[in-house]
């Protein structure tokens, strides 16, 4: 009876909330519900924890959350999942409420949560799911985790024999969950042919989780994943031949095309990463009896939750953004390689920010900028940059330092010590070329298109498979 | 011949805060300064270590975790870093890495683990990561010096007072007290990141200046650096505090262990 209340008073919020705005309410159903009855997550029936699957990682939870709930439904089933990014439990409850009948009974076949890592013990106790999918571990947050072991140990202490968990073969601390696990299903990738290496004299790779020695990759499709091995205990990526490792192959960036299991696929937004979460998804599906056919054939139209990556078209111009997340040295790095692929001349426009920008709750607000030297900016500076303009209140003089030391001309760069989007757009509009990529934080993006949109600017159709580069050729 | 050898420990595992930054502001204030450095890097714990031909070891920040089980692995070569320090060598360490080199580090879960205990300093593993800029002085290196930068702190540092490297001006320092670092005979450790050496090029004078001084080189400095960018970048940044400490997160230090 206590559940049935709490249940229609949860319901009739979420509805009240999303009379105002359907982007909300994804959070707060929950944490009423379990305010008023802290047992309310025991009570939701018909749940098959057997087709449960929570996503967690550093990096890519919501693109892979977002993936395969659209390839779930591509082969004609049904899932409930936290799309919106409310990966907490209060988020992971709400989506339960919302795919709930009022009796609790889960409407759905399969169910999808994408866990916050450090809320990742918490959703799993509610909702045990036995699939459980780790895109990575990577440095990210670094003003709440510190470091990739504090989270690395979070999650150790909860994987169990009883899942089955999704490991990422390329990226070793994903990679070794699986000895943790009654089973392990390995995702991955073939060499890309813009593989890279690292074997600067100033270039660093990572300690090995099992023993702490030095991991070696003999190459490298993203930042720190690749095919790796361990020079102490010989931890090493699985063999690609092994029927337990599902990884895309012949990977055509060119075409936006790869293969995984046999099956041609399409990458969405053709970017590299997307090839990891594409054969996550794949891996998912193939383990839970679905089609990977029907999933990856679904591929072609799905759509991105909004923000990863998107074009604009401004004045002459075309605006190319793709996200990066504060203090995370991949996602910068994935950024400068995206653009990279893009050989045509561009203007990039580079805000790194205060912690300010991106949580104003988190406090104390600080300047950290390290992460732009784990990334190599080499790639991007060689692909036709003409400018690069330097933009943050704060740090704008940290960003041209860092470039210096890679050995940017100075005339090249443009210091704009401001973040407003008039000081930006007042740089990027004086500009001939008209190829510009903005890398900097989605917050940040967000406020730029307010005022690129009162500046009629036109969104372009959010295709995924007109790649950036393939977007540039054709323009 | 003015040539300073440094040897870079471990940095594909202490690899944390983009601190490589700092080998490369070494580099390029060695030779501002008309140096040669000569830098190699230790790859694994168990490598040898040319303690005869090193002037400088450079230690970065690295997980807890690979901290305490390098110290595990070096505390067998305890007497040759002694012997190290002893004969006019000097480390140069960031971060967390002290752990290595501390008299003990008491992790959240209880157990304590033994480092080298090269500086006489009790480490305690905080509940949760400390960040924020982190401002401070030093007379170490002769000049008066501003330093500026930030901080990820793991872990609380109880310093023997005397042994710090500097006064904090804002921040969470060793242990939210008034000081920064470490700083004995032929050791210094800074929380500072950013990269520190980066941010503050004349710290990594104050380094290579020390080094050189140990092993008895006169050098000239090759020719003058203003360091213009990065006096603008701390005085932004120092902006930015001020704006916090009219605020409310002015100083918030109490991420308590």
């Amino acid at each position: 009876m206590r559940f049935f209340a709490v249940m229609l008073i949860a319901k009739s919020v979420r509805a009240l909330i999303r009379l105002i705005d359907k982007q909300r309410g994804t959070d707060f159903p929950g944490r009423i519900a379990l305010k008023l009855y802290p047992n309310f997550n025991l009570n939701f029936k018909n749940i098959n924890h057997d087709k449960g699957i929570i996503v967690t990682g550093s990096n890519g939870k919501s693109t892979v959350t977002n993936m395969l709930y659209h390839s779930i439904k591509e082969c004609g089933c049904t899932a409930a999942a936290n799309l919106a990014g409310s990966n907490m439990i209060n988020g992971a409850v709400s989506m339960f409420i919302e795919n709930c009948t009022i009796f609790g009974k889960l409407k759905t076949d399969y169910y999808i949560i994408e866990a916050d890592e450090r809320s990742f013990p918490l959703i799993y106790k509610a909702f045990p799911a036995k699939n459980i999918l780790i895109t990575n571990i990577m440095q990210d947050q670094v003003h709440r985790n510190g470091e990739p072991d504090f989270i690395y140990q979070i999650l150790k202490k909860t994987i169990n024999k009883n899942m089955r968990v999704f490991v990422n073969n390329d990226e070793p601390r994903s990679a070794s969950f699986a000895e943790y696990a009654g089973e392990a299903v390995y995702f991955g990738a073939d060499k890309f042919a813009e593989a890279f290496y690292k074997n600067g004299f100033t270039d660093v790779t990572l300690p090995c989780p099992i023993c702490s020695s030095k991991i070696e990759f003999e190459f490298l499709n993203l930042s720190n994943t690749g095919r790796f091995k361990c020079s102490g205990c010989g931890f090493a990526s699985e063999s690609l031949s092994k029927d337990f490792v599902i990884a895309a192959s012949d990977t055509d960036f060119e075409n936006g095309n790869c293969t995984v299991k046999g099956t041609s696929c399409v990458i969405p937004y053709n970017m590299p990463s997307m090839v990891y979460n594409l054969s996550a998804v794949l891996a998912v599906c193939d383990s839970l009896g679905l089609n990977i056919e029907k999933a990856a054939e679904g591929m072609k139209n799905f759509i991105n939750v909004a923000g990863r990556a998107e074009t604009i078209k401004y004045k002459d111009k075309t605006i190319k953004y793709i996200r990066m997340k504060q203090e995370n040295p991949e996602t910068l790095q994935d950024a400068l390689n995206a653009a990279a692929l893009d050989k045509t001349p561009k203007i990039i426009a580079l805000g790194l920010c205060t912690l300010k920008e991106r949580r104003p709750e988190w406090q104390p607000h600080y300047t950290n900028t390290y992460y732009a030297y784990e990334s190599d900016f080499k790639p991007l500076l060689n692909s036709g940059a003409e400018k690069i303009i330097c933009f943050s209140e704060y740090v704008c003089y940290d960003i041209v330092n860092r470039l210096k030391y890679e050995g940017v001309d100075q005339d090249k760069l443009e210091i704009i010590d401001s973040d407003k989007a008039e000081d930006v757009f007042a740089a990027i509009d004086k500009c001939v070329c008209r190829n510009v990529y903005i890398i900097t934080l989605m917050s940040k993006m967000n406020e730029f298109k307010k005022y690129i949109y009162k500046n009629k600017a036109k969104k372009v159709k959010n295709e995924p498979n007109k790649s950036f580069m393939g977007l540039s050729r054709y323009l | 011949m003015n040539q300073i050898n440094l040897l870079w420990a471990y940095p594909d595992i202490f690899n944390l805060h983009g601190d490589r930054g700092n080998i490369l502001a070494l580099m390029r204030v060695s030779s501002l300064m008309g140096i040669t450095l000569k830098i190699e890097r230790v790859e694994n714990f168990s490598d040898d270590i040319d303690f005869e031909n090193t002037d400088i070891i450079y230690v970065p920040p690295s997980e807890t975790l690979s901290a305490l089980r390098c110290a595990e692995v070096l505390l067998k070569r305890r007497s040759h870093f002694e012997e190290y320090i002893n004969r006019g060598g000097l480390i140069f360490v960031v971060g967390t890495s002290m752990a290595v080199f501390a008299v003990s580090t008491l992790r959240r879960d209880g157990s304590v683990y033994e480092g080298l205990g090269l500086a006489d300093v009790t480490l305690k593993e905080l509940r949760s990561a400390y960040t924020n800029d982190e401002v401070f002085i030093t007379d170490k290196f002769g000049d008066h010096m501003e330093l500026v930068g930030c901080q990820i702190q793991m872990l609380k540092a109880d310093v023997k007072k005397g042994q710090q490297l500097g006064r904090k001006l804002y921040g969470y320092g060793n242990c939210k007290g008034e000081y920064e670092g470490v700083c004995l005979n032929g050791f210094i450790q800074t929380n500072l990141l950013g990269p520190a050496l980066v941010k503050n090029p004349w710290f990594a004078e104050g380094i290579l200046k020390t080094a050189a001084a140990r092993k008895g080189i006169v050098f000239e400095r090759n020719r003058h650096e203003d360091y213009t960018l990065e006096r603008k970048s701390n005085e932004r940044i120092k902006s930015f505090i001020r704006l916090k400490q009219k605020g409310p997160d002015a100083t918030r230090l109490d991420n308590e262990e």
